[in-house]
């Protein structure tokens, strides 16, 4: 059986879909330091047998509203992993601990968070979630 | 599964009932908006009202069972059950007592209850309809809660509080307590009946040598360390039922005074290890444990067992997973 109890799980606060493309973003100011080994984002890959999987961060502001509603979206910026679907059945996890004290330091909208490209044929994929796993169990 | 529960922290519940969750391979997530001098943040995300707000669609997206506390939920007016419902999630409301505990109800069976920590009545009425206009299941932890609810939810379950066993050691506080202590620990004095508690304290100091220390606004963690050191530990003498002070001081291994209402007796477990006393009956109760070492040490041991029994949460999480699995 597998023991999780030493993770942390959050659900982004901002998250928006176009097509083949996910742009999420997650408020960890409220994360106690104390606790953290490594943070990892996982990306459910359920459904999603084969095709290429590219993971960005974003270097722009955003927000749910202007994306689903104005269509504005933020521009991806450096390249964080690209994968291929088929190696990762049920979900790729992408440890982005180096992430953690910029994420920590800004808050709301000036932590622009990940940006996913999932392959072509892929309409609306299952929200990703961030992973903290922790010290204390 | 992916559980949530939340959103206010009731004597670490949430916490445990996660950390044994994550533990059994299921995704789990505890939001406490109750902060308090308590302490509680293992297994807790600490958050405000308008920061879960913020989140609660893409929550209500992710987990598929959602257990809410004390007439909690994620939107403050309650709108989220409709949404949770009409997306076929499991919704379940936990009511901890003080919440639900009807103010002519409790007294009619109680004359010692203290109800002046509920709501108005017809403000419990209110809510408990709204809830249960969205929600099948409800949970207490024992019968006393169970006749305030039930008319409400088509099922209601009686899971008992759980303990982390792994942090409780038995100790006989006798091998290194000079004079016998005893120890009560009110999170609600007027509600546990620590004046009437200290009257027969200060009764009992005439005839007999013992310390007394009343825990009061201090970190959970640090009053522990308290209880450690305790030979009979009081938990509450008006309610009629026994609260978490009352499952720590048995996994603790210490002899615990409360009130258990004559009617509920029978509703616990067989030969629940509590020295059952009233405000009427207090002083002879205490008498006969400061008299009696070996009473005490017999009914600490029964009680770290009891607690073993009922109360650990490995019991409690299979209860809960099976009522999950139910609905």
């Amino acid at each position: 059986m597998n023991n999780f109890s030493d993770r942390i799980y959050y659900v982004p606060n901002r998250f928006a879909q176009k097509q083949n493309e996910t742009y999420v973003s997650f408020n960890i100011t409220i994360f106690p330091d104390a606790y953290l080994k490594e943070m990892k984002l996982h990306i459910p890959l359920q459904n999603i047998p084969f095709g290429t999987i590219v993971v960005k961060q974003l270097s722009q502001g955003w927000s749910e509203t202007d994306v689903i509603h104005q269509h504005h979206f933020p521009q991806p910026a450096q390249l964080l992993q690209q994968v291929e679907a088929s190696a990762y059945p049920q979900e790729f996890i992408l440890p982005i601990t180096h992430l953690y004290q910029d994420w920590k330091r800004n808050k709301g909208e000036e932590n622009h968070g990940i940006y996913i490209l999932y392959p072509e044929q892929i309409h609306a994929a299952a929200m990703p979630y961030l992973v903290f796993y922790t010290s204390n169990t | 599964m992916k559980i949530l529960h939340g959103t206010i922290e009731i004597a670490g519940q949430m916490g445990i009932m996660c950390k044994e969750f994550k533990k059994r391979g299921h995704i789990a997530s505890g939001y406490n908006t109750f902060h308090s001098y308590l302490g509680y943040e293992d297994h807790i995300i600490n958050v405000s009202a308008y920061e879960i707000q913020s989140i609660a669609h893409h929550i209500m997206n992710f987990y598929d069972v959602f257990h809410f506390h004390y007439n909690s939920s994620l939107h403050v007016d309650r709108s989220d059950l409709e949404t949770l419902i009409h997306k076929n999630k499991k919704v379940l409301m936990h009511h901890w007592g003080n919440d639900v505990r009807f103010h002519d109800i409790a007294k009619a069976k109680n004359p010692f209850v203290n109800t002046e920590d509920s709501p108005p009545n017809d403000m419990i009425t209110f809510r408990l309809k709204l809830n249960a206009a969205y929600i099948e299941h409800a949970i207490v932890q024992d019968y006393e809660v169970y006749e305030y609810v039930s008319p409400y939810y088509k099922h209601v379950h009686v899971v008992p509080i759980a303990i982390d066993l792994d942090k409780f050691t038995p100790e006989n506080a006798a091998v290194n307590n000079k004079k016998p202590l005893i120890v009560h620990a009110p999170t609600q004095p007027k509600f546990k009946g620590t004046n009437q508690i200290e009257e027969v304290i200060r009764q009992l100091k005439h005839n007999y040598d013992f310390d007394y220390m009343r825990i009061e606004k201090m970190n959970h963690h640090k009053a522990r360390e308290f209880y450690q050191k305790a030979d009979i530990i009081i938990d509450q003498i008006l309610c009629g039922s026994y609260g978490l002070l009352a499952v720590e001081g048995m996994a603790l291994g210490k002899p615990i005074v409360g009130y258990i209402r004559e009617d509920l007796v029978n509703k616990f477990p067989p030969e629940l290890p509590i020295a059952n006393a009233n405000p009427n009956t207090l002083y002879e109760k205490l008498q006969c444990l400061l008299e009696n070492k070996d009473f005490r040490t017999e009914l600490g041991l029964k009680g770290s067992q009891y607690a073993k029994e009922v109360h650990d949460k490995e019991v409690v999480a299979s209860q809960l997973l099976g009522i999950y699995k139910q609905i």
